[in-house]
């Protein structure tokens, strides 16, 4: 995608990834907080992407007020995606941009590997709850806890115990990193 | 034969290298003309710390990596930090990708958790998966890789190591190979 990024607007591009991230899967992304965290993981994985947003350390850990603005007002591709019920849908038209955005960048291996990214990202990511999601980020990402007025609630005593089994029941963890984030806890 | 992407995970060439002391046999299956195998960042700076890191220096050196994406990063949240430091996360986080791109793969895990954490979230991986022991077996029946007398040799020398493995999957393996 980044072939033709000298032509395209920062933005443009960002919107570009999320109809990627949207496309990748056929079914919604579950929240607007889902899509956020997504992206950024998306950051972790390929640090090229934080040319296009960046994260700060906010309530409800990494935020991006770019990112946020352009799920709810897409400016280059307004008819692509639609927030509803939380949940963001690719529309008809933002299937067709999908598929464009493919076909363009088809003959790129890295592109393709990029997709393979998205959809392992969706494919786990999309199975946790808001509660789940951000338990993980703060666990992992520590620094993003700073400006939490959550995190404590989640990270500690009976609750971090219960997110933890449950993830575990989920399979969604490791057995090692369930004994790890409740025994490792005093 | 065409070609197939190898992802071991680091236990695989640490079990040549220091379990059984036996690098040669890695080398010849790093050598197989079907064979492509992908180390990853973590994976390759975990056994460059083994004695005989040297005897298979250039081969890893030209393995494939695919480090332009730090795929490993997707699984981060969900692995423990002993996993994490492994290159577990790394390993099965290529395997998604290479064989979300059509490629033929063979995902080389040991540990239970990771290879239970691939059933659960990634099934359509668990037909490419296999641990040490059945990547030797397959080295004999399919590959044929390994002579059938070398392959069990191997494996005896794998059940005396301190290889952590049940001595009846090596049992198992062993007489499935005397069949094949």
């Amino acid at each position: 995608m980044r072939k033709s990024c000298g032509l395209l607007n920062k933005l443009e591009i960002l919107e570009r990834y999320i109809i990627l991230l949207l496309g990748v899967v056929d079914r919604p992304i579950p929240s607007i907080l889902h899509l956020e965290k997504e992206i950024f993981i998306l950051t972790r994985v390929h640090p090229k992407v934080s040319e296009y947003v960046t994260f700060i350390k906010h309530y409800k850990g990494p935020y991006s007020e770019v990112l946020n603005d352009l799920i709810r007002n897409p400016i280059f591709y307004p008819k692509a995606y639609i927030l509803e019920d939380n949940k963001i849908y690719l529309t008809q038209e933002g299937k067709k941009i999908f598929k464009e955005i493919v076909k363009e960048h088809s003959k790129d291996e890295k592109f393709r590997m990029l997709l393979a990214v998205l959809k392992m990202i969706r494919e786990l990511y999309d199975k946790l709850t808001e509660e789940e999601l951000l338990f993980l980020i703060y666990l992992t990402y520590s620094d993003y806890k700073e400006k939490s007025g959550i995190s404590d609630n989640l990270l500690k005593g009976k609750k971090r115990r219960e997110i933890a089994l449950r993830l575990l029941k989920k399979g969604l963890i490791t057995e090692k990193r369930y004994k790890e984030v409740v025994e490792g806890y005093v | 034969m065409s070609d197939i992407k190898v992802i071991p995970d680091s236990s695989f060439i640490i079990c040549f290298l220091d379990d059984i002391q036996q690098p040669q046999y890695l080398i010849r299956i790093f050598s197989y003309d079907s064979f492509t195998f992908i180390i990853g960042r973590i994976v390759k700076n975990e056994i460059s710390r083994s004695q005989r890191f040297d005897h298979i220096k250039n081969i890893i050196e030209n393995a494939e990596s695919f480090e332009y994406y730090r795929y490993g990063e997707i699984l981060r949240p969900f692995l423990s930090i002993e996993e994490i430091e492994k290159g577990e996360h790394e390993v099965i986080a290529t395997a998604y990708v290479m064989h979300s791109l059509g490629f033929d793969i063979i995902l080389i895990l040991d540990e239970d958790d990771p290879r239970k954490f691939v059933e659960r979230n990634f099934p359509e991986l668990v037909n490419k998966m296999t641990g040490t022991i059945g990547f030797i077996e397959k080295c004999h029946c399919i590959f044929g890789i390994f002579e059938k007398d070398e392959s069990i040799n191997i494996l005896r020398l794998i059940k005396d190591s301190k290889f952590r493995v049940k001595a009846e999957i090596i049992e198992q393996a062993i007489e499935n190979i005397k069949r094949c």
